[in-house]
């Protein structure tokens, strides 16, 4: 189909359009890639059936529109997530969540893999700052939902199927976001626990009494399990509730600032990317508290307060807790909702042309 | 044979599959006619309908049941909360079984570490707050109507309500989910982590509008308490005021829990009403606002809100002293629908969502399409997030007003829609605004959301003619039949 007379991006739109219309028409199967950092198990070029391209959206990037105003951004699903967190803090925003990205990553990579950092206990999952989106379907079509302002409730929010997909559903083309505001004051209250059990006990006590923190992680440190409490918002409450955290912690515990404190954040955030890894657990929060207070291995990284634990030597199974091997699908036959899931992915992927090929070795390279 | 009774005018509780059903949830299962006169509409009462049986199961087990034995048959199913709702999603359909969440009013569990409750669909909005506060907990999405409507309806409409600019709209508080789907399946969508295993099933079924299935349980996120909450009352001498500092405090980037606009058609209604609350009469508008959280940012959100409503020309500002004041404060919000009924028998409550950067140009030209029609328009919304309420006050036994007042809505609507807004902030589409759907979305998109319903409910079931347009865009904007069969097929 010619693309003469479109603007850039919609001439590009065609031309993915046309890719996915000819892979449906030869039975190939196609991966949507964007910065090639995080597909994991769903690697191009490997299906088992030798027959796996990639449909690359790196080209169709650049923000569409931010306004500082509204408080909301709209992106095209090539832009790299760093590239668009720099754009929205020149208004005084942040992107909704603050995850671990490395170099390259794209806004709709960041999607399709459907991460939340450590702040989503009190920002929620990134999932649920998607306003709205436009994606490309398995049969060629292109299709939205939602909307780009912070209410919305026009329609059924598909968008909410295609995070978390690894693009296995289609290729996220656009994408809305809800922005926070970038915070007055941030602070980490920082303890070595040497006492694990106690710790997390006090942790576990600071969330049942209500205590504003924005996340809280567990990471091997120089002697021992370091445990770490972020803090953000105005400076003049930040300043009284780190100190309650840190008083909660015990008298070992320290208080970074701002700078200082994000330093910390990011360096616990960054050890969150699932690459490091060979397994991931998921759970309630009491069982990853429970798990934590088993000791924190140096091959380990916990996020206490959304109930995640990565790891690199194969965990044992518990009640309340869900191993998965890190370069496995997600999908198991034999999981809940996985018929409906199956009818989605046929009526909209008839032909099979995201659909998941075969798993990729644990240790092989991921190329994302 | 299923058969309607010929008078009486309520539904017919005979034939077999009724009788079958009948057996099932036992005699008070099952609403005869003159009580199923309550089941006719929901709060769209514009729009009628009469289906062959309300049929209310007491939990999971028993819903699914009732809708295997209903699937059997091919009977329509229409999912009803407490019939709060504004669009017409809950309407019955001619033939078709309401399915009522009255009798599944359990929570059944709450965790503090985990700040969850877990839900029955039937569960009052409001009296989870109750449940959850000895928990030092709250649930934050709160509708107006939050004294009636059900959490299982929330999820349907994924309900909005003030406070809902600082916490958002039902979505993202619901956790997990039990829904029964079409065939009489329950699928169990509770969490086993914080991300989905797979696609995320829950997040696309909340504002389905019961398309997807029967909302039996649902786990809820809860919030702490806050240590602190201020509830101002500012007032202004003009609504274009209000409506500018709005949009200046969202620009500034405060997070107050709660901005709420109320023009003097309000107040005065409301303060001739028994919601009074101390709103002053000479006020052209009044922001209502509250902030949350500690003390200290709380002091320093209303004095940062204080100090731009005084730029905007605000000639008093309030502060409520006491938790009585606060609560008047509110009931006076809340009671504003229930008050209009002064002002004339029937109100037609608008829903649609404004850029906040364009707030005062969508308010202004909204009254102005009511005056031009001769219509009384008062307005009361959720100003920070942009979600306007202009609610038209009328007689339905003036055929010309309701015409008038359906082509303001109308008007109203589009007006927002091309200035970039949305078609329905937290009210949903169902009936009211399905024709409207062609005009924020095209044929494509249109057609990917009902492959994603056939999905889930390849017959077409539930909740049939709602929310979806049954015909393809381009046939209802007159340009032709579409000639792709799958098209035809919407």
């Amino acid at each position: 189909m010619s693309a003469a007379g479109l603007d850039p991006h919609a001439a590009l739109v065609e031309d993915l359009r046309g890719q996915v219309l000819e892979a449906s028409a030869a039975g190939r199967r196609l991966t949507p890639v964007g910065g090639r950092t995080q597909l994991g198990w769903c690697r191009p070029d490997h299906d088992g059936r030798g027959g796996r391209g990639s449909l690359d959206l790196s080209g169709l990037r650049g923000v569409v529109e931010y306004e500082p105003g509204e408080g909301t951004v709209t992106a095209w699903a090539g832009t790299p997530w760093s590239e668009l967190a720099t754009t929205v803090a020149v208004g005084g925003h942040r992107l909704p969540a603050d995850l671990c990205t490395r170099p390259g990553s794209t806004v709709g990579g960041v999607l399709a893999s459907g991460r939340s950092g450590p702040d989503r206990f009190q920002a929620q999952a990134l999932r649920h700052h998607v306003l709205g989106m436009q994606v490309l379907v398995g049969d060629g079509t292109v299709a939205r939902s939602g909307g780009r302002l912070v209410k919305n409730v026009t329609g059924f929010d598909l968008h909410r199927l295609h995070v978390g997909a690894r693009g296995t559903l289609g290729a996220i083309l656009e994408v809305s976001l809800r922005l926070r505001p970038l915070p007055e004051c941030e602070a980490v209250v920082a303890l070595e626990a040497t006492e694990l059990d106690a710790a997390l006990d006090a942790v576990a006590d600071l969330v049942r009494a209500g205590a504003r923190l924005q996340w809280g992680t567990l990471r091997p440190g120089a002697s021992g399990p370091l445990l770490e409490l972020g803090l953000d918002g105005r400076r003049s409450q930040v300043e009284q509730d780190a100190a309650a955290a840190a008083a909660a912690l015990g008298s070992t515990a320290t208080i970074a600032w701002d700078a200082d404190a994000a330093v910390r954040r990011e360096a616990t955030r960054d050890m969150g990317c699932e690459d490091g890894y060979a397994w991931e657990v998921q759970g309630t929060r009491a069982a990853i508290l429970s798990r934590a207070a088993g000791g924190c291995p140096q091959d380990s990284w916990f996020d206490l307060l959304s109930g995640r634990q990565l790891t690199s030597t194969r965990p044992s199974e518990a009640p309340g807790l869900r191993v998965r091997r890190l370069a496995d699908a997600p999908t198991v036959p034999d999981r809940r909702g996985h018929a409906w899931e199956e009818r989605i992915r046929s009526q909209l992927d008839p032909a099979g042309v995201f659909a998941m090929g075969s798993q990729q070795p644990a240790d092989e390279e991921v190329s994302a | 044979m299923d058969r309607r009774c010929s008078a009486g005018g309520g539904p017919c509780v005979t034939g077999g599959w009724l009788e079958e059903v009948r057996s099932l949830v036992g005699p008070r299962g099952v609403v005869t006619r003159t009580s199923a006169v309550a089941y006719e509409s929901d709060g769209l009462t514009m729009e009628r309908g009469e289906g062959a049986a309300v049929v209310l199961p007491r939990d999971t087990a028993e819903t699914a049941r009732v809708m295997r034995v209903l699937a059997r048959h091919g009977v329509p199913i229409v999912p009803r909360g407490a019939g709060t709702g504004l669009s017409g999603g809950a309407t019955p359909v001619s033939g078709g079984v309401t399915i009522g969440t009255a009798r599944m009013r359990g929570v059944l569990a709450i965790d503090a570490l985990e700040r969850t409750a877990h839900v029955q669909a039937g569960v009052v909005n409001a009296d989870l707050s109750r449940a959850t506060a000895p928990h030092g907990l709250f649930y934050a999405p709160d509708p107006s109507s939050q004294a009636a409507c059900t959490l299982g309806g929330n999820v349907a409409n994924n309900s909005g309500g003030p406070h809902c600019l600082l916490h958002g709209n039902t979505s993202r508080h619901v956790r997990g989910l039990v829904l029964v789907d079409a065939s009489g399946e329950v699928i169990d969508l509770m969490p086993t982590g914080p991300d989905p295993e797979g696609l995320d099933l829950v997040g696309v079924t909340v504002g389905s509008e019961g398309m997807f299935g029967v909302v039996a349980e649902v786990l809820l996120n809860l919030q702490p308490l806050p240590e602190t909450v201020e509830t101002v009352l500012a007032v202004f001498p003009t609504l274009d005021a209000a409506c500018d500092c709005v949009t200046d405090a969202i620009a500034a980037r405060l997070e107050p829990s709660a901005i709420e606009i109320l023009d003097r058609l309000t107040i005065e209604a409301v303060e001739d009403s028994v919601f009074a609350a101390g709103y002053p009469r000479e006020a052209e508008a009044v922001l209502l606002v509250e902030a949350e959280g500690g003390a200290a940012e709380v002091d320093a959100t209303v004095a940062d809100l204080v100090a731009l409503a005084e730029r905007h020309g605000c000639m008093e500002v309030r502060r409520a002293q006491d938790a009585g004041e606060r609560a008047r404060l509110w009931a006076g919000r809340k009671g504003a629908f229930g008050a209009m009924g002064r002002v004339a028998p029937d109100l037609y409550v608008a829903d649609v969502v404004a850029p906040r950067t364009r707030l005062r140009e969508i308010v202004a030209l909204s009254t102005e399409i009511a005056r031009e029609r001769g219509l009384k328009l008062a307005n009361v919304f959720h100003a920070g997030d942009g979600n306007l309420h202009p609610n038209i006050s009328y007689d339905r036994r003036d055929e010309d007003e309701v015409r008038r007042v359906l082509e303001a809505g109308r008007l109203i609507m589009e007006a927002c829609i091309e200035r970039g807004g949305s078609l329905t902030g937290e009210h949903g589409v169902g009936l009211e605004k399905q024709a409207h759907m062609c005009d924020v979305f095209g044929d494509d998109d249109l057609g990917v959301m009902h492959r994603v319903r056939d999905a889930a409910d390849p017959e077409r079931r539930l909740n049939p003619g709602k929310t979806l347009p049954v015909r393809a865009c381009r046939e209802a904007r007159g340009t032709g039949l579409p000639t792709d069969p799958r098209e035809v097929a919407l």
